[in-house]
């Protein structure tokens, strides 16, 4: 009977040490799995950015369309508002297609009727970024167009820039 | 007198049908009468032999047609029955497979010819692509500029009808990205 328990308690031991052994097995792996997925894709950051249209003349900007490509792997574009001040200011969002937020392509647009409009550079519209990638975020930036209260054509730039 | 006792063999016979025959025995074939119904029968001979022979007795014309056109209905019944049994005789996963083969060619010509989406969704939000009536101000290009000159007409930059055009020239949908 005693030879009977102590063979029992033996066994019973083994068990706990290959259990012990096992949970050990898994949290070390599972610690190496996390440093390892933290390696492997950054935290995402939430940023904004401002949409400039330079007019580069006298003569007052009454509409704007541009076109934007960014690599949606690195950023998304999580949201859009109007610019800083009239006549594009935060009251008068962009047109865009909502598939554009994510799709690395994106057109925006806007116009006005009012009959103060600016000249120069001004920033006609707010992005908020989504970025998952280091480093600042390549946003390519093309006029597709711009035009006078007269509905003429002028030539004009546009580039994304944090807010100075 | 020709020598009736000795008639001339059949080849004689024959060369002095033909007349070509020598003079002797053209003579005794002459003068000969059983020489002469001999000469009868040979002439006759040819005709005789490339006459075709009369059918036998009793056949029917009509009832010879009637079998042939049996004949023949009975070789399409088993040629139909055969092409028949060869669809009968396929795994029942190769004819599930071919019926779905023929659906999906029906869809995709369904697909393919299915006439162009041009409305706008409210409700799913859909804005489809700007289209050439779009460009207002006749420059040729579908802009945000268009939308300019209908905002202009129709003094408000903001009304349904300006914002409806807008949506289309930022559509990705072949919006005018230039």
């Amino acid at each position: 009977m005693t030879a009977h328990n102590t063979k029992h308690e033996t066994r019973n031991a083994k068990r706990g040490w290959l259990l012990f052994g096992l949970l050990l097995l898994a949290a070390v792996s599972g610690r190496a799995a996390a440093a390892a997925g933290v390696v492997e894709s950054a935290t995402p950051r939430f940023e904004t950015r401002e949409l400039v249209v330079d007019s580069r003349g006298a003569v007052g900007l009454a509409a704007w369309q541009v076109e934007l490509k960014y690599d949606p792997a690195a950023v998304a574009i999580v949201g859009v508002e109007g610019g800083a001040a009239a006549p594009f200011g935060p009251d008068k969002p962009p047109f865009y297609d909502p598939k554009g937020l994510t799709a690395g392509r994106i057109i925006l647009a806007n116009l006005t009727t009012d009959g103060k409009l600016r000249t120069g550079a001004q920033a006609v519209a707010k992005l908020h970024l989504r970025i998952t990638a280091p480093g600042e975020p390549k946003i390519e930036t093309k006029v597709v167009a711009a035009g006078t209260a007269a509905g003429a054509r002028i030539k004009a730039t546009a580039e994304v820039k944090k807010k100075s | 007198m020709p020598d009736t006792h000795h008639h001339p063999s059949l080849l004689d016979l024959e060369l002095a049908r033909t007349g070509e025959a020598s003079a002797e025995v053209a003579a005794h074939v002459r003068e000969c009468a059983e020489c002469q119904a001999a000469l009868q029968q040979l002439a006759g001979l040819p005709e005789k032999l490339f006459t075709p022979a009369a059918p036998p007795g009793g056949f029917d014309r009509g009832k010879e047609e009637a079998m042939f056109a049996f004949i023949r209905r009975r070789a399409a019944d088993i040629r139909a029955q055969r092409s028949r049994r060869a669809f009968r005789i396929l795994p029942a996963w190769l004819k599930v497979a071919a019926g779905f083969a023929v659906a999906g060619v029906i869809a995709a010509l369904v697909y393919v010819t299915r006439p162009p989406h041009r409305a706008e969704s409210a409700s799913t939000g859909t804005v489809c692509a700007a289209l050439p009536a779009d460009d207002l101000n006749r420059d040729g290009r579908v802009d945000i500029l268009d939308a300019l000159a209908l905002a202009q007409q129709t003094q408000g930059d903001r009304s349904p009808e300006v914002c409806r055009l807008a949506a289309r020239i930022v559509s990705l949908n072949g919006g005018g990205a230039g």
